[in-house]
């Protein structure tokens, strides 16, 4: 998630930014206002938590979309696809059939019999189904500790990019200074703490809070409609604008067959010319002519012009290698010709005094031309490539069944209205997702010819692409409304999780341990309180949050998998299953994800990996040791009690001819 | 026939059985059998799009080191992604529709004692466009 700091700043779009910001920020507001007018006859919690259950075809499906499209989809999902050129196109096929897989797959039976049980949550069914309180517990701690860590990277995720969003507003900036020294008067500013990120994380997370917690599930859901819909149509609209920029797709692909993966290093420079300018500002381009020809580097930090002419870095190296002094600055050397850049301005007036390197080349496809166009993929750090076969598999399977076993849409599959409901809405997701990933696929293929370079700082090229190309089109209002999609898609996520934290304490906790009959007037109140409560306490945890979020989502993600997808799937297919098979599938999921991240974190220094064994990822991995655990614990002990079969899988015949 | 651990255990699905604790006769909830049928279709199709995705973009794609000479276009894209990744891709939306306009059971999700393919949702469909035509 550091990545999201490096969001483009779009100079020529700071005023629409804040105005695309208020006005969005208004309409999610009003959305949720509107929403809590809608009045149900059922109860509290099941209106507050599940929409009353009449989820109609728009509002579930793009509820399901947009709570499964988070930040990463628009801001590490193109960063993938600029790095690692069309190969990525197969990393995400299987988004082909995600939708017809994680809703054709349990969401019919999730539905009936959550309405059979009366469950408000994913614990509340399965505590019904085993009439094990145990189970019921085990699950609600899962998702509560999953989810924490999840809506804090989510939390963090958000106020960054509006952080960048707001950078170069001048409102924005006198906002930061009277709130920085108030914070500083106080003694309250963390040290370390940007106050522009601080602020920024309170107006974004309260208006989050504040319409979750007013609006319930209903408003998540009407917004989320809002956030699926500016998604789409941002990709809609950027990708004619960015085909036209390129000249077409074909022109793009026979340039990118013809790219080499750019090589680091680091050299000495020395500025040929007087000039103004004191500075060379981080991604700048610089062409130098060198007795191997024409050469193009691109500064992958901020460098200062010394009176000699000698450029140095900005900010001396830490290394204590003498041969990294603030003389070496650390370049990407790109196997391009100028003629090849169009939309960035080239510094011509540098020279190259030295290459003091050492070079760092790709670990895959390094020297080798078309790598970005066929499979593995190119790749910086695995000598296999980006995709090797066995991944590929894993990835395949990863993103369907990864998303079936993901509580947050096990929520949304028990609040649909009916099953022709369910139908129209997994061709509706279909087409949706149809829309946005094989085209991000393109444009940031394209990218790599309009914006050639950017592998250093690939996380800004979503943002990079929407200046470029608004700026080719002459619209550069259009910017502010293109980058609210990841913004959207951030809200749309965070908004359910939260919805989610609170439902499990109020259900699965109070309502389940402390007071089994609570009036509806207490529950409303402590549905409010918690919800509220839990909101604030994540954005106090966000002012200074771990590193290596983008991690932690991957993370959390498989753990939900691994934790509950085999115990749910059985409990609704197998009339033999009892709980303990489903504590033992679902703890052995639990651990062996956290085991196998355990391990590939320690192999790789304390920065968060999984450790693959036979080139498998740990979702694979953990659903498999899930399933056998599951299924043998569940034969070596009694079956459920017959009253449970019975509830679960039979119905009174029907003595009618049919 | 009593519910016993067989039905459990072994593959035999009884059809008709009679409930212990009220004596009342009981049959399979239709719900159930169409959600798992459905559920196998699902598996099916997945696994045919996977084996078909990837061997056919394994196949198709050239050895890194040849693919600048080999690039061979199919509608701007590189020929395995438009027979591996594109053409899949909308063929998926096709069995996606499939599967949600002619497979799919309209059942009754909110009857207590279990569904069936009961007019709610021809009633539903009647009063929402004919779009998503129900299979009876």
């Amino acid at each position: 998630m550091d990545s999201i700091l490096l969001l483009a700043q779009i100079p020529d779009s700071g005023n629409s930014a804040i105005i695309t910001f208020v006005f969005y920020i208004g309409i999610v507001l009003f959305l949720a206002w509107l929403s809590s007018r809608i009045t149900s006859e059922g109860s509290f919690l099941s209106e507050y938590f599940l929409g009353g259950r009449k989820l109609g075809v728009w509002a579930f499906a793009l509820t399901f979309a947009a709570t499964s499209a988070s930040g990463g989809s628009f801001i590490g999902f193109p960063s993938l696809v600029y790095t690692h050129g069309w190969s990525v196109g197969l990393w995400i096929a299987s988004y082909m059939l995600m939708p017809l897989v994680a809703l054709g797959l349990l969401a019919k039976r999730l539905n009936q019999l959550a309405r059979k049980t009366d469950a408000i949550t994913v614990p509340d069914l399965l505590h019904s189904r085993f009439e094990s309180p145990l189970f019921g517990l085990i699950a609600t701690v899962l998702i509560v500790f999953f989810l924490t860590f999840n809506l804090v990277a989510q939390f963090k995720g958000g106020s960054v990019i509006l952080q960048t969003l707001l950078r170069d507003v001048p409102l924005f900036q006198q906002a930061v200074e009277v709130f920085a020294s108030g914070l500083i008067a106080s003694n309250l500013l963390p040290a370390g703490v940007d106050p522009a990120y601080v602020l920024c994380l309170i107006v974004f997370s309260l208006a989050v809070i504040l319409y979750t917690t007013y609006g319930g599930f209903r408003a998540v859901v009407w917004t989320d409609v809002l956030q699926g819909v500016v998604m789409v149509g941002g990709i809609i609209l950027l990708l004619p604008m960015t085909l036209g920029a390129v000249g077409g797709l074909s022109s793009a692909t026979r340039q990118i067959a013809t790219q080499i993966p750019p090589v680091r290093t680091s050299v000495q420079l020395q500025v040929t010319e007087p000039s103004d300018a004191r500075t060379l500002l981080k991604n700048s381009l610089i062409v130098v002519d060198s007795d191997r020809g024409e050469r193009v580097f691109r500064l992958l930090a901020n460098a200062k012009v010394e009176v000699s002419g000698s450029v140095v870095a900005a900010v001396p190296p830490e290394s204590s290698d003498p041969a990294q002094d603030s003389s070496a600055i650390a370049v990407l050397e790109l196997f391009i010709n100028s003629t090849d850049i169009h939309h960035e301005q080239l510094r011509r007036d540098v020279e190259l005094v030295e290459e003091v390197g050492p070079e760092t080349a790709y670990a895959f496809g390094a020297g080798q031309a078309g790598v970005y166009a066929t499979l593995p993929g190119p790749s910086p750090s695995s000598n296999a490539g980006f995709l090797p076969f066995s991944i590929a598999v894993s990835f395949f399977c990863f993103w369907c069944f990864a998303s079936a076993g993901q509580p947050s849409n096990m929520i949304r599959c028990m609040a649909f209205e009916n099953s022709t409901t369910l139908a129209r809405a997994i061709f509706t997701v279909s087409v949706y997702f149809s829309l946005i990933y094989f085209p991000i696929v393109i444009i940031f293929c394209c990218a790599r010819t309009l914006l050639p370079g950017w592998e250093a700082d690939a996380d800004r090229i979503m943002p990079e692409v929407v200046r470029t190309v608004t700026g080719i089109y002459g619209v550069p209002w259009l910017a502010g409304l293109l980058v609210a999609a990841p913004f959207a898609a951030v809200m749309s996520t965070m908004d359910s999780f939260l919805l989610m934290i609170s439902s499990s304490v109020v259900r699965d906790i109070y309502g389940r341990w402390i007071n089994t009959n609570p009036t509806e007037k207490r529950t409303k109140t402590l549905t409010y309180l918690t919800t509220f409560t839990v909101g604030v306490a994540a954005m106090i945890a966000s002012i200074n949050p771990p590193t290596f979020l983008q991690d932690i989502i991957v993370f959390t993600g498989a753990g939900f998998a691994t934790s509950f997808l085999v115990p749910v799937g059985l409990a609704l297919y197998w009339r033999r299953f009892n709980h303990y098979g489903a504590i033992a599938g679902m703890l052995v999921g639990f651990f062996s994800n956290i085991l196998l991240y355990a391990i590939g974190t320690y192999l790789n220094g304390g920065e968060i990996a999984a450790y693959q064994p036979l080139k498998l990822s740990p979702f694979l991995v953990g659903c498999i040791s899930s399933l056998v655990a599951a299924v043998l614990v569940c034969i070596l002990t009694p079956p459920p009690s017959q009253a449970i079969v019975v509830k679960f899988f039979y119905r009174k015949r029907r003595l009618s001819a049919r | 026939m009593r519910i016993s651990l067989r039905t459990f255990t072994m593959s035999i699905i009884a059809e008709q059985d009679v409930d212990p604790a009220s004596g009342d006769a009981v049959e399979l909830d239709p719900v159930f059998v169409h959600a798992k049928r459905e559920a196998v279709i699902v598996l099916v199709v997945f696994t045919l799009f996977m084996l078909v995705s990837l061997g056919v973009s394994y196949s198709l794609a050239p050895p890194s080191g040849k693919a600048q000479a080999a690039v061979d276009l199919v509608l701007g894209m590189p020929h395995w992604v438009f027979w591996g990744i594109f053409l899949p891709w909308m063929f998926a939306n096709v069995v996606t529709a499939w599967f949600c306009f002619v497979t799919i059971k309209r059942d009754d999700l909110t009857e207590p004692d279990g569904g069936d393919e009961r007019p709610e949702s021809l009633a539903s469909d009647a009063g929402q466009s004919s779009a998503g035509g129900a299979n009876h």
